[in-house]
C-alpha cells in the first residue's frame, strides 16, 4: 500500500518532504511542478508516485521560473497547484512570483521554498523569508513533518481566502527530518478550469491597473492575520512573564531546552507560523504583559526586527533579546546545544550547572568524492591533460564550473574548476573573462540539466557576439546530484508521461554554434585530442564539446557495470599509488603488507571503468579473471 | 508492548555513504511508531551519493520535538565504520555507549599518508576515561558478509543496538519494520542479519 494514500487518522513515518506531498494530496491539488534542488526534491518525487492514480499533473519543469509559471497558470484557472524549489531556485523564479502577488490566484497556490541553514548542500545561506516581504506574499513556516503537512493544507485555504499564492518556507531540518505524521481527510476537489479575461488584473502593462492592484494586494494582506487565525495558524504555549518568540525548527529546540532546564510551561512560547504578514494583534496580545522576550530564529534577525518595530510602535515595556543580546549566530544552523546555552543565559541559569561542554572531536574529514566510474572524472581528467598538451599551464586556463555533481572536481586530485556560482553561470562568467581581454582560452563546464535550465541564453549570447570560449556540456542524461530526476532528454518521465526528448546536439547546432563535437569521456585519448584541438583554435567563436555518457550510478542501478572489474597484479605493482593519486577513485584503498603501503581495489565498489588501469605506468592493473567452474 | 520511556532514547548513527545509515535510521523510527512511540530522524548527508560521511540522529520516546540530539545527549553512538563512529563522540552522554563496527575504510587523506587513522586502543582509553562510557566492538561487516553481503552491516548493527539496556523498542517491532522498509529481495537476509546481530552481544 502506498504510504501517501493511507486513510485519514493513519499514523505514518514520513520525511518532511513526503509530509508536504501528503498535505498537497489532502488539499486536493491538481498540478505540482518544480525543479530538483536539495532539500526540496522529495516533494515532487513523492507526488510522482501517486500522480497517475490521483489524476494529478506532477512533472519536473526545465527551471524554477517555468515551474512557478505553470503552477500559477493552473491557479489562474482555479486549479490548486504547488511549485517547489530550493532557495537559489526562488531567485530564478522571483521575477514571476513578484508579479504573481498583483495578479493573485483563483485556485489555491503554494510555493515551497526550502532554505538550507548550515549550509549542507547550497551555495549560500540566503534567508528566503525576505522574499515574502519583497513579493508581498503570505508566508508559513512549519517546524516538523506533522506541521509541514498541516500547514500545506491550511496554506491552500489561506491562499484561496486571500486570493494570493502562499509561500511555505522550510529549512533542511524540516524537509529532511523523518517523524510520525497523523493523516487528515483527503479532499476531492472537482473543478473545471476556467480562465476569465480581466485585463486590469492580469496585464501588467497598465500602470493605472498596477497601482490599483498594489492597493488591492495591501488590502488582502491586511486581512491575512484574521484569516490565518480562523485556520488556527500561530499559537502560544506555557505562561509566565518571560517569553520566547520563535518559528520553524527553532521551536523544537526551544521546547526541548526548556524541558531539560526544568522550565517547561513556565515560559510563554509565542510560536509564529505565519511570519509574513506579521500577526500583529496576536503578538501584541501575548507580548504586552511580558517583562522580557527572547527571539530564537536561524539566520537573519527577521522576526526580531519586526518584533522590535512593533514593540517600539506600540510603546511596549517588554525588553527584547535578539541576536546581539543572546549571541545566537547569524550564520549556520541552530541546534539544541546552542539554543539551550542561549536560553540558560536568558533565564540567568548557570551554564556550568547544566554541564554543557563545547564540541571537541577532530577526526579526519571524509569529503564526498565523485563516485567510482563517474564520467565527469574522465571529462575533467582529459581536459586537464589537454590544457598541458596544448602548451598551456594549468594556472593560465580558467575552467569555470557550474551547479551539479561535477562541481566536486574542485577537490583533489583533479582540482579542476575555478568557479561555481549559480545555475548556468559558468558560460556567462567565461564570456565576461573573454570580453575583459583575457588572451588565454577560457573553458566553461556545465551539466546537461544545468544547461537546459539556464545555459541556453548565455550560449546564445556567445554565438551572437562571436565570443571565443570553449563550452563543455557534461551530458550524463540525468539530474544526478539531487537523486536522478528526469531531464528534457528523457522520452518518459517519472510519472509515466510520454514526452518529446530534446537532443542537445541539435539544440546547440540550432543555436548557431559552428564547432560542435560529441565525445565519449571514457575514451580518454580521443577526449584529450578533441579538447586540445578546441583549445588551440583562435578567434573561432564558441566551441561546444558534448561529453556524453550516462551517470555511472544510473548504469549500476540498472544492474550493469561499465566494463570488466579490475584487479591488481602485485608482481608488477611498485606501490607508487599513482592509481589513487591521479584518479581519486573511491573504489581504491590501501593496505599495509610487510610495513609497505600498497593499493587495493575494493571489489564491491569497482564498476570497471578502467581509469586506474589507464594511469598505471606498470600495466599492473588488469581485468579480473572470472572464476570458471 | 513497548517499554515505558519518559525521556527520549537518542542514537547517533554514523557511517560511510552506501552503508545504509539512513535506511537503518528509518527502520528505527518506523519501528518506534509501530510500538506506539514518537520518533524523529535528523539526517545529515552531503552532496555525493556514495562514500562521504553520513550520519543520522535518531530520537525515540513519548514526545519528541527536536530532530537533532544535543551535544552530550546521545545514549548510544552506533558507528557502522570505526572512524565514523568516533566522529561524533562529543554527542555521547557521560556513561553512554559506543558501539562500533571494527570495519575500517580509511578516508583519502589517510590513504595517502597525509593524516593518521586513530589507534583503536587509544580511542578506547579516551572513551572510557573521558566519557565514562562503555565501548562495544563488533565485527558486523564480517558477520554480514558471512550471511550474504556486506550490505547487511546496518541490520546486524541494529540487532546489536536492540540488546542495549533502556532501548525502548521490542525487537519484534524492529523485525516488522525491517520487513516493511527493506528492498524486497533483501527482506529475509536483513531479518537474519538482525537476529544474528542480537546474538553478538549479551543483553546489556
Amino acid at each position: 500500500m502506498e504510504v501517501l494514500l493511507l486513510p485519514p487518522h493513519s499514523k505514518a513515518v514520513l520525511m518532511g518532504n513526503e509530509a508536504i506531498a501528503r498535505g498537497a494530496i489532502e488539499a486536493g491539488i491538481g498540478v505540482a511542478t518544480g525543479y530538483p534542488g536539495t532539500p526540496s526534491s522529495e516533494v515532487i518525487m513523492s507526488l510522482s508516485r501517486v500522480a497517475k492514480e490521483l489524476g494529478m499533473y506532477v512533472e519536473w519543469a526545465v527551471n524554477e521560473k517555468v515551474a512557478l509559471e505553470i503552477a500559477l497558470g493552473a491557479a489562474f484557472a482555479g486549479i490548486r497547484s504547488l511549485a517547489t524549489m530550493k532557495a537559489p531556485g526562488a531567485n530564478v523564479a522571483s521575477d514571476s512570483f513578484v508579479s504573481a502577488a498583483y495578479s493573485g490566484v483563483n485556485g489555491g497556490m503554494v510555493i515551497l521554498i526550502a532554505d538550507d541553514p548550515g549550509p549542507h548542500t547550497t551555495q549560500t545561506e540566503q534567508d528566503s523569508r525576505w522574499y515574502a516581504d519583497l513579493a508581498k506574499l503570505p508566508m508559513l513556516e512549519p517546524s516538523d513533518p506533522q506541521e509541514a503537512k498541516d500547514l500545506v493544507v491550511k496554506g491552500y485555504d489561506l491562499s484561496e481566502s486571500l486570493k494570493l499564492p502562499v509561500i511555505l518556507r522550510t529549512t533542511t531540518r524540516v524537509n529532511h527530518t523523518v517523524g510520525d505524521v497523523v493523516y487528515g481527510e483527503m479532499r476531492r476537489i472537482e473543478r473545471k478550469p476556467i480562465f476569465i479575461k480581466d485585463v486590469e488584473r492580469y496585464v501588467r502593462a497598465s500602470m493605472v491597473g498596477n497601482l490599483m492592484r498594489h492597493k488591492w494586494l495591501n488590502n488582502q494582506l491586511a486581512k491575512a492575520e484574521e484569516e490565518a487565525s480562523k485556520l488556527g495558524i500561530n499559537r502560544v504555549e506555557g505562561d509566565g512573564n518571560i517569553g520566547i518568540i520563535t518559528s520553524g525548527v527553532s521551536y523544537s529546540y526551544v521546547i526541548e531546552s526548556l524541558k531539560r532546564i526544568g522550565k517547561e510551561h513556565k515560559v510563554r512560547i509565542i510560536k509564529i507560523e505565519m511570519s509574513y504578514p506579521l500577526p500583529k494583534s496576536f503578538l501584541l496580545k501575548h507580548l504586552k504583559d511580558l517583562e522580557k522576550a527572547l527571539v530564537v530564529e536561524e539566520l537573519d534577525p527577521y522576526l526580531e526586527l519586526k518584533v522590535r518595530t512593533l514593540a517600539h510602535e506600540e510603546k511596549l515595556g517588554v525588553e527584547i533579546w535578539g541576536k546581539k543580546e543572546s549571541g545566537i549566530p547569524i550564520e549556520g544552523e541552530l541546534n539544541p546545544f546552542i539554543v539551550m546555552r542561549v536560553i540558560a543565559k536568558f533565564l540567568d541559569i548557570g551554564i556550568v550547572e547544566l554541564k554543557l561542554e563545547e564540541p571537541r572531536t577532530a577526526i579526519t574529514p571524509r569529503p564526498p568524492p565523485m563516485c567510482a566510474g563517474c564520467p565527469h572524472r574522465f571529462s575533467y581528467y582529459a581536459l586537464l591533460k589537454a590544457i598541458k598538451k596544448a602548451g598551456f599551464k594549468l594556472e593560465e586556463v580558467p575552467i569555470m564550473g557550474d551547479i551539479g555533481c561535477y562541481a566536486l572536481s574542485y577537490e583533489p586530485p583533479l582540482e579542476a574548476i575555478w568557479t561555481e556560482h549559480a545555475m548556468g553561470a559558468s558560460i556567462g562568467l567565461a564570456l565576461g573573462l573573454k570580453v575583459s581581454g583575457l588572451d588565454k582560452p577560457v573553458v566553461a563546464t556545465i551539466g546537461d540539466s544545468t544547461f537546459f535550465h539556464a545555459g541556453i541564453p548565455p550560449l546564445l549570447e556567445a554565438v551572437h557576439k562571436n565570443l571565443d570560449v570553449i563550452i563543455v556540456i557534461l551530458d550524463n542524461e540525468v539530474v544526478a546530484m539531487t537523486g536522478h530526476q528526469s531531464t528534457p532528454e528523457w522520452s518518459v518521465t517519472e510519472s509515466g508521461r510520454r514526452t518529446t526528448p530534446i537532443d542537445i546536439l541539435s539544440l546547440v547546432k540550432g543555436l548557431g554554434v559552428r564547432y560542435v563535437k560529441v565525445i565519449n569521456p571514457y575514451n580518454i585519448n580521443e577526449a584529450i585530442e578533441v579538447f586540445t584541438e578546441a583549445l588551440l583554435m583562435k578567434n573561432a567563436g564558441p566551441r561546444v564539446i558534448i561529453s556524453k555518457a550516462p551517470c555511472a550510478l544510473m548504469v549500476i542501478r540498472q544492474g550493469k557495470i561499465l566494463g570488466p572489474r579490475r584487479t591488481i597484479d602485485y608482481n608488477k605493482c611498485r606501490n607508487c599509488l599513482l592509481c589513487i593519486i591521479e584518479t581519486g577513485c573511491p573504489a581504491l584503498t590501501t593496505e599495509e603488507v610487510f610495513g609497505k603501503k600498497r593499493p587495493v581495489i575494493v571489489k564491491e565498489l569497482c564498476v570497471g571503468c578502467g581509469h586506474c588501469a589507464y594511469v598505471c605506468p606498470f600495466n599492473a592493473i588488469i581485468e579480473e579473471v572470472k572464476k570458471s567452474d | 508492548m513497548s517499554k515505558t520511556v519518559e525521556k527520549s532514547f537518542n542514537v547517533v548513527l554514523a557511517g560511510v555513504g552506501g552503508q545504509g545509515v539512513i535506511l537503518a535510521a528509518t527502520i528505527l523510527a518506523n519501528a518506534a511508531v509501530r510500538a506506539g512511540l514518537s520518533a524523529r530522524v535528523g539526517q545529515t548527508f552531503t552532496a555525493a551519493q556514495r562514500i562521504g560521511s553520513v550520519s543520522a540522529h535518531v530520537r525515540l520516546g513519548r514526545v519528541i520535538h527536536s530532530p537533532l540530539i544535543g551535544v552530550g545527549d546521545a545514549d548510544v553512538i552506533l558507528g557502522l565504520e570505526f572512524l565514523e563512529g568516533l566522529r561524533y563522540l562529543n554527542y555521547l552522554k557521560r556513561g553512554g555507549l559506543l558501539i562500533v563496527n571494527t570495519y575500517i575504510f580509511p578516508p583519502r587523506q589517510i590513504m595517502l599518508g597525509q593524516s593518521k587513522y586513530p589507534d583503536p586502543k587509544e580511542v578506547e582509553d579516551i572513551v572510557v576515561k573521558k566519557f565514562s562510557a562503555k565501548v562495544i566492538k563488533v565485527n558486523a561487516t564480517e558477520v554480514a558478509k558471512s550471511i550474504g553481503s556486506s550490505l547487511l552491516t546496518n541490520t546486524v548493527m541494529l540487532g546489536v543496538l536492540s540488546r542495549v539496556s533502556g532501548f525502548p523498542i521490542d525487537h519484534r517491532y524492529l523485525v516488522e519494520s525491517i520487513r516493511e522498509r527493506s528492498p524486497s529481495k533483501y527482506v529475509e537476509l536483513n531479518i537474519k542479519a538482525f537476529n544474528t546481530g542480537r546474538k553478538l552481544i549479551p543483553q546489556l
